[in-house]
């Protein structure tokens, strides 16, 4: 792996530079619209995706109050489905990406040794759209008969001929999604390909900055294929188009093969920055070099490569032919090789460490655990003939929570907590740290981890109310759920106590900490690696 | 207190496989072949997870508990190897083709949809799934009938809920046990998905589009499912229940239900002339409009706004009465209003039209009787007198017909006789005629010949039976158009026919001792 020669002298280099380019900054609200500084958008990102996780997470909220116990008792069916879609838009476009594109921006420059990303105006647009994609969005909830209702999913013809007002909204808001996202990946490309620090080859890169790089490849390719399906909605509900309209010649199940083939690599867009996250906490908190660097990099490539030809495993139900579903319930099943490779991986280099157990290393153990359990639960799914069974269910809702909740977040809460004494200059709260862990880590499997039975037991997923059989599991989902969503509280607050105080942080603010982001001082100053470090 | 003990029980019932049955924490078994095979893959899979999860974790908390640095352990350095990556690359490959190999057999058996014994249309549309069965004319809507106050508790009402609470429709889907049973899964409007979770099949309804599954049930009961794809508002009130009966159960809801649609015919036919009060028309239609229309339309007319338009003072119900029964009829193409014509009969639409165009302040004052809506359907019903009429010109023109075809017959008789029987004696033909007729007959002509008139005609000295034999057998094997009298050619064979024809033209008194042999039958080729 990468060995660092930087020195103290370096650092103390940039310092004396950064202190020469302050004035440069500006300040008020000016500094944050015109900002081309990869920290303050990486900053802007960051704080734009926890404040749509609380909003996506406060509508979840609303789901599982409806669904404390059977009846129809808060909300009626019609904003119950506005619920489920809006929350379900927000957690992956507004809080997972976002977040992840938050810590590209503050870190990749960082520990590629470069001085900024490599397109700072594209960067500072990518970020300033979203808040608009997002208004438009939640304020289709407040129109004439609210926001839209066809599941984050938005399968043809709901979306569409039998759609409510709000498609158009919905289509511009993912339009303006889909090109922040866009720009997002092209730039942490060029900046990967052209401003790594002289003698830091391809195979020297941190893992974390493969998968940010692999994933940005995913999404330059299915971006696109997403806006051309949102666009195929938007004409077949306004301008008599008949893309997914039979009787017009189109075919609905062709919705669904085009939106699976954007959805599919999107979960793996969603998942892949997490591998590269705890493959940074781990080693760092086991004193120990991550196991198997190369043999990580090449299963994460396999991952993506894969992530193609599985689209269809979400559609089984649809009618495909049998060798349809034998192709992809066998690609499927692959996807397994690699990802346990993965995990593999992580218990290696866990063994023989020494480890000790700080907030991201128990973020991190809990996301190889948890996500593991959301793969095994994958594996199952991905079994054609019992996918019958499971799919549309609470299992899925289990499964894929498991993957994005347990996987995704936790990671970002683990690069969070890792970071933070890097961002802040200040160490954050320990105590305050493991009890948001602890809260966080009992709630959400009490949250999640019966769904699995709901699903087993024959819960169809999008209900409102429910039979009588679902109702006890129900209610311990309910108050897992309340309590998941109040932990989170604990975290807003350890994060602005840490900014407003806290013990200063070292430059090198973990004993095991690894890394070219490590040799500049904490606070890391707002512009670093001006001149760039020597890599072996 | 009791209930935190019943927690604790739920926990505990965790590690015992017996109680996962019971509590419903694990999958269905089913009552299928094939729904057993699936829960088989299901435990199979979750066995190999488990025992990998064991492996993978047990490491993880090993190296947790052992290799923490507070017990002031020095890190190893070691930080590959080829050999064991490939090791664990192999291992489950191994694993995943021991998966996919019984994985791939099921998923064959599933999708074999060859050789079935009956076949059922089930269509989705919001919020209902349609039957009709293939064999005959049967088909009906089945809908939700849990009471709505049980579900809506959003003012705080409390009503206590019935045993299957959102489980429960007006008319369930019947099969028979043991056969092979192909249903053709389409839809009128969106994506539904019918699910019958204990006959593991689960196939989306696409419309325009029609998915094939099959089931063969093992075992009588009742089976309840519901709709698994997002379709809209209701996507949570569309239940499917199944109710799978005993081969002989099953022949006679079929014949009882050919009754029934028989009646109704009569009845329909009967209403088109019927004058109904403003009352009857009021009291009927609130209860259609309460079954039918409130989900969407709400109960006080309000509607939801834009996707459910208000009917309450809609120029819609209170203006051109003609629009207002067409939309009813037919509904409206590209949105979600469905036509209830086929769903609803002429008294009920009558009422249901008059309702709206009175109820919350509309007060029109206009009825609509069954007649206005009679003559605006795409497939009126002649007056009931008209149509007695029309069916006995019908039988005049028909038994014409076939003493013209006599002739043929005869000679059509020698080329056809090799490929028949000797011809069988009076005893055998009537002995086995009558276990035919028990069978087949005499749910609706009745066991004593003398029928359910008017519907169902008596054959005991009826000129049908007694005369022309050629229009006896003309009559059975092929039936008669427009009424509850099948063809039978498909179900019974020359030699069945035969028996239950001279059963027929013999018992109860009609004596005409005349023989049908199975190539009299035969012989007369369509």
């Amino acid at each position: 792996m990468t060995t660092v020669t930087d020195t103290m002298e370096h650092v103390d280099g940039h310092h004396d530079h950064h202190d020469h380019h302050a004035d440069h900054k500006m300040t008020g609200i000016k500094r944050w619209l015109l900002t081309t500084n990869h920290k303050d958008i990486g900053t802007l990102y960051l704080w734009f995706s926890f404040i749509m996780l609380l909003t996506g997470g406060a509508m979840a909220m609303v789901i599982r109050a409806e669904l404390f116990q059977p009846g129809l008792q808060i909300v009626e069916p019609d904003f119950f489905n506005q619920m489920t879609t809006v929350h379900g838009l927000i957690m992956v476009f507004g809080a997972i990406m976002p977040a992840f594109t938050g810590l590209a921006n503050w870190m990749i420059p960082m520990m590629i040794g470069a001085p900024d990303m490599a397109l700072p105006r594209l960067n500072n647009w990518s970020f300033w759209i979203l808040p608009f994609a997002f208004g438009i969005l939640l304020a289709s909830l407040f129109m004439e008969g609210g926001g839209p209702n066809f599941g984050w999913t938005f399968y043809a013809p709901l979306s569409t001929t039998y759609s409510n007002g709000s498609t158009a909204f919905f289509v511009f808001a993912v339009h303006i999604m889909g090109i922040s996202s866009i720009m997002g990946a092209i730039n942490i490309i060029v900046t990967i390909m052209n401003m790594r620090a002289p003698g830091m080859t391809y195979m020297k890169m941190p893992l974390f900055v493969w998968t940010f790089f692999i994933t940005a490849y995913l999404l330059i390719a299915v971006m696109p294929v997403l806006a051309g399906t949102v666009t195929m909605v938007l004409t077949d509900t306004y301008f008599g188009t008949s893309f997914f309209d039979a009787a017009g010649g189109g075919d609905p199940v062709l919705f669904q093969h085009i939106f699976w083939f954007f959805g599919h690599p999107e979960v793996y867009i969603m998942i892949l920055p997490a591998f590269g996250i705890v493959s940074t906490t781990i080693p760092a908190f086991c004193r120990k070099p991550l196991f198997g660097y190369s043999s990580m990099v090449y299963a994460t490539a396999s991952i993506a490569f894969l992530s193609f030809i599985v689209w269809a495993h979400h559609m089984f139900t649809t009618g495909m032919p049998l060798a349809g579903e034998l192709f992809f319930m066998y690609c499927t099943m692959l996807i397994a090789v690699p990802t346990g490779v993965k995990v593999f991986n992580w218990v290696a280099t866990m063994w023989r460490g020494a480890i000790s157990f700080e907030t991201p290393m128990l973020f991190s153990i809990a996301f190889v655990i948890l996500f593991t359990i959301g793969g095994f639960s994958g594996l199952m799914l991905a079994m054609t003939p019992v996918d019958f069974q499971y799919h549309d269910t609470y299992f899925v809702v289990a499964h894929f929570h498991y993957v994005l909740v347990t996987g995704s977040l936790f990671s970002i809460f683990a690069a969070v907590y890792y970071w933070l004494p890097k961002w802040t200059g200040h160490m954050y709260d320990e105590k305050l740290g493991k009890l948001h862990f602890w809260c966080s880590m009992i709630s959400v499997n009490v949250l999640f981890f019966p769904m699995h039975f709901l699903g087993l037991a024959g819960m169809p997923r999008r209900i409102p109310d429910y039979a009588l059989q679902f109702a006890d599991f129900n209610k311990w989902v309910s108050i897992g759920g309340f309590a998941f969503g109040l932990s989170q509280l604990i975290f807003l607050a350890l994060v602005i106590k840490c900014i407003r105080a806290g013990k200063q942080a070292e430059a090198k603010s973990w004993e095991g900490a690894e890394g070219l982001e490590w040799t500049v001082a904490s606070p890391a100053p707002y512009h670093t690696f001006a001149t760039p470090p020597k890599v072996d | 207190m009791k209930r935190r003990n019943l927690s604790w029980l739920m926990l505990g019932s965790l590690f015992s496989s017996a109680a996962w049955a019971d509590m419903q924490l694990n999958m269905t078994k089913g009552v299928t072949d094939i729904s057993q095979e699936v829960f088989g893959l299901h435990m199979l899979v979750m066995w190999i997870c488990t025992v990998i999860g064991i492996v993978v974790f047990g490491a993880m908390f090993w190296s947790m508990i052992f290799h923490r640095k507070s017990k002031g352990v020095k890190p190893a350095t070691f930080h590959e190897s080829t050999k064991v990556e490939i090791l664990w690359t192999a291992i489950p490959i191994l694993i995943l083709i021991g998966m996919a190999w019984p994985a791939t057999k099921t998923l064959i058996a599933m999708e074999n949809n060859d050789n079935s014994d009956i076949t059922i249309q089930v269509t989705g549309s919001q919020w209902k799934w349609h039957y009709k069965y293939f064999d005959s004319d049967i088909e009906f809507y089945s809908v939700l009938t849990t009471p709505r106050d049980q579900f809506d508790n959003r003012d705080g009402s409390y009503v206590t809920k019935g045993e299957n609470y959102l489980l429960e429709v007006d008319k369930h889907l019947v099969i028979p046990v043991n056969k092979k049973v192909r249903f053709l899964i389409t839809s009128d409007d969106v994506i539904h998905s019918w699910w019958v979770p204990d006959f593991a099949v689960k196939q989306d309804a696409n419309p325009g589009f029609i998915n094939e599954a099959w089931t063969k049930v093992n075992e009588p009961g009742i089976y309840r499912g519901q709709c698994a794809e997002l379709c809209g508002k209701d996507h949570g009130y569309m239940p499917v229940v199944v109710e799978v009966k005993s081969e002989q159960d099953y022949a006679l809801w079929i014949d009882e239900q050919k009754m029934a649609l028989e009646q109704a015919k009569l009845a329909e036919q009967e209403s088109v002339g019927a004058t109904m009060s403003m009352e009857e028309l009021m009291t009927l239609g609130s209860e259609t409009y309460t079954a039918y229309c409130a989900a969407c339309h709400q109960p006080n007319g309000m509607g939801l706004p834009p996707a459910f338009p208000a009917l309450k003072g809609s120029p819609m119900v209170t203006q051109d009465k003609a629009a207002h029964i067409d939309i009813v009829l037919n509904g409206k193409a590209g949105t979600s209003m469905a036509g209830f014509g086929k769903q609803l009969n002429l008294k009920q639409l009558a009422a249901v039209i008059t309702y709206e165009r009175n109820a919350w302040g509309n007060d029109t004052g206009e009825m609509v009787q069954p007649a206005d809506v009679n003559a605006l359907s795409p497939a009126p019903q002649s007056a009931a007198v008209n149509a007695k009429d029309a069916s006995d010109a019908a039988a005049t023109e028909q038994a014409t017909n076939d003493k013209i075809e006599t002739v043929a017959l005869v000679q059509e008789k020698s080329e056809s006789a090799a490929s028949v029987s000797e011809p069988a004696t009076m005893e055998q033909l009537m002995s086995e005629g009558e276990q035919v007729y028990i069978a087949k007959c005499a749910a609706c002509h009745q066991a004593n010949g003398a029928g359910l008139p008017p519907a169902f005609p008596a054959l005991k000295g009826s000129a049908m039976v007694t005369e022309d034999i050629p229009a006896h057998i003309e009559m059975v094997k092929n039936g008669k158009p427009g009424t509850a009298m099948l063809g039978f050619k498909d179900q019974l064979n020359a030699r069945e026919m035969a028996a239950v024809i001279t059963y027929e033209r013999n018992a109860w008194g009609n004596d005409t001792g005349e023989l049908v042999q199975a190539s009299d039958i035969d012989a007369k080729k369509e």
